[in-house]
């Protein structure tokens, strides 16, 4: 059965984020205060995308090798775009991303105080990657940069779970069709199965958040549909993972959210036992 | 006469393949002294397994606290789950803040990653028995207590009695109800599930962790016997016959690679208390 590999230091799996960094991200994002960017959104959203991560991958001894996480921004240059030690690098061990973000921030926040209110806590917030708005948004050239970046990767890990990666965008592709480096993208695989597109929908439309649909999203969004379509249908391990986490799946839920990060998705991996009484 | 329970028992853990021992996230507690392997003998003995979940902080240390919590508080003339699991919840704060101090002190403050663990907790799964003895000798009852996914299995000859707490392979998750090292809003309290049952002497236990427990339910749901497979590598005196059964389960893919536990306790007929031996 596909998408069953364990994921182990001896079979890593591999994330690859990516980043729209072109100019239309300064726009507001259609969620919360009006205020926020989109590109404050996508950094964000990736920058506890990783920090989950790398959170289950910690052990008393370390982070362990379960994976090798890339990110590539995509605005004026298309590339690797960690900022800090990481910079410049493509593919890069989860230890390694773990030791070396650009900087660790003490922000606040929100968590229950057991009488139905909140109460503020002081967490460290690591940030791989600062918000960057500038340019065209060649979306295709980033997913065909993703495309030789995860089939070097296939070809040296044929049998591990298949990479995933995760387009965080506004939608707007100013150099063609995604569609087609898409398709190419998803048709690479390991022995366990095809890569993984899921995409990370941030909108300036304020319409309620969408998280995995099984049919095309009915938003005020021209894109939406676009990306819905570009996105992998969940396998069923993942889907199982879903529907235990409280999520309506179907077998054509597709990953792709609309107006929400996706560290949901993080939960879904099958890299052990965790707690179903921990929300 | 005063009965007693008599019971030989015998421990076997390992850690999942590509792990080291010390790599190893499941705990056992059956005596303070003889460890893995030993005969026990009273009015009331307990056991206990616990597997820590592979997210969180020292989940394995925790999962052994628990264990060893457990079997102290359970032999304790008044049992209370809540009482025993805020004691545990206690000890192991008071363990953090010194790992915490220690690390400090040595110049190694925690990395945000090991913060936002040690936030979160550690959680594990526990199994607990309790057997007492009865009126008449050879006989009593038990007591089993459980959160989580490691099971017990109680077999009279050739027959399996009880299943307990999970009954089918079906059940097993990665998302377990599990025992969490702190009590903070949004994680929900688990209650323990608990039966009682009665023993007689020649009954056989197991206490499983989770991967072990769902292999030994998928083949009853075949037909077969597991526990007259298992009982062989788990009972013998070397530890390497059972690491080579179960590589042989995991290589042909009937076992989850995961950290294994046995804890196999085989009822006696009990030996007549010191000071009676003349009076027979």
């Amino acid at each position: 059965m596909p998408y069953t590999a364990e994921i182990s230091r001896d079979k890593p799996s591999c994330f690859l984020f990516l980043v729209d960094q072109s100019g239309s991200m300064d726009d507001p994002f259609g969620v919360g205060d009006g205020i926020t960017r989109k590109k404050d959104g996508a950094v964000d959203a990736l920058n506890r995308l990783l920090a989950n991560l790398v959170i289950r991958c910690s052990k008393a001894e370390g982070v362990r090798y379960y994976f090798d996480v890339g990110v590539i921004g995509y605005g004026a240059v298309v590339g690797p775009a960690f900022a800090g030690p990481l910079a410049g690098r493509d593919l890069v061990p989860i230890s390694e991303v773990a030791d070396g973000p650009a900087r660790v921030e003490d922000r606040l926040k929100k968590v229950p105080d057991g009488a139905g209110g909140l109460v503020e806590q002081q967490i460290k917030f690591p940030v791989w990657l600062d918000p960057v708005a500038n340019g065209p948004t060649p979306m295709c050239q980033a997913l065909r940069l993703a495309y030789s970046t995860c089939q070097r990767w296939v070809d040296a890990h044929p049998l591990s779970y298949p990479p995933t990666v995760i387009n965080i965008t506004d939608g707007e592709a100013t150099d063609g069709d995604p569609t087609q480096p898409a398709m190419e993208l998803m048709s690479l695989s390991t022995q366990d199965g095809n890569v993984l597109l899921f995409n990370c929908h941030l909108s300036s439309e304020r319409a309620p958040a969408i998280e995995f649909p099984d049919a095309e999203p009915s938003v005020p969004d021209k894109y939406a549909a676009l990306l819905y379509r570009i996105s992998s249908v969940l396998p069923a391990p993942i889907r199982s993972a879903a529907q235990a986490e409280g999520y309506r799946v179907s077998d054509g839920t597709r990953g792709y959210v609309f107006n929400a990060d996706m560290v949901s998705l993080i939960k879904f991996l099958d890299i052990g036992t965790r707690a179903s009484n921990l929300r | 006469m005063d009965t007693e329970v008599c019971a030989r028992f015998r421990v076997k853990s390992i850690p999942k393949s590509g792990n080291s021992p010390e790599q190893n996230e499941d705990a056992y507690f059956s005596h303070p002294k003889k460890g893995q392997a030993g005969t026990k003998r009273g009015r009331k003995l307990a056991f206990a397994v616990a597997d820590g979940a592979s997210e969180g902080f020292r989940t394995g240390e925790w999962a052994s606290l628990l264990a060893r919590a457990f079997y102290s508080q359970v032999l304790q003339k008044q049992f209370s789950w809540k009482k025993f699991v805020s004691q545990a919840r206690g000890s192991w704060h008071d363990h953090e803040t010194s790992y915490v101090q220690v690390r400090t002190r040595e110049g190694r403050p925690l990395r945000w990653y090991e913060e936002a663990l040690i936030q979160a907790g550690a959680c594990a799964a526990l199994l607990g028995l309790v057997l007492r003895a009865g009126q008449e000798p050879r006989r009593g009852t038990w007591e089993a207590f459980a959160v989580g996914d490691c099971c017990l299995f109680q077999v009279r000859g050739d027959r399996l009695l009880s299943s307990f707490p999970l009954q089918s392979s079906e059940q097993f998750s990665n998302s377990p109800s599990l025992i969490c090292s702190k009590d903070s809003p949004g994680v929900l309290e688990p209650v323990p599930e608990r039966i009682r049952g009665s023993w007689q002497a020649g009954d056989c236990f197991f206490l499983l962790t989770d991967a072990l427990a769902a292999w030994f339910l998928r083949e009853c749901e075949a037909g077969a016997k597991p526990w007259a497979e298992l009982k062989q590598p788990a009972k013998a005196k070397d530890d390497k016959e059972f690491q080579r059964w179960v590589d042989s389960l995991r290589a042909k893919g009937l076992l989850r690679n995961d950290d294994c536990t046995v804890t196999v306790i085989e009822l006696k007929q009990e030996k007549p208390a010191r000071g009676n031996a003349l009076s027979r």
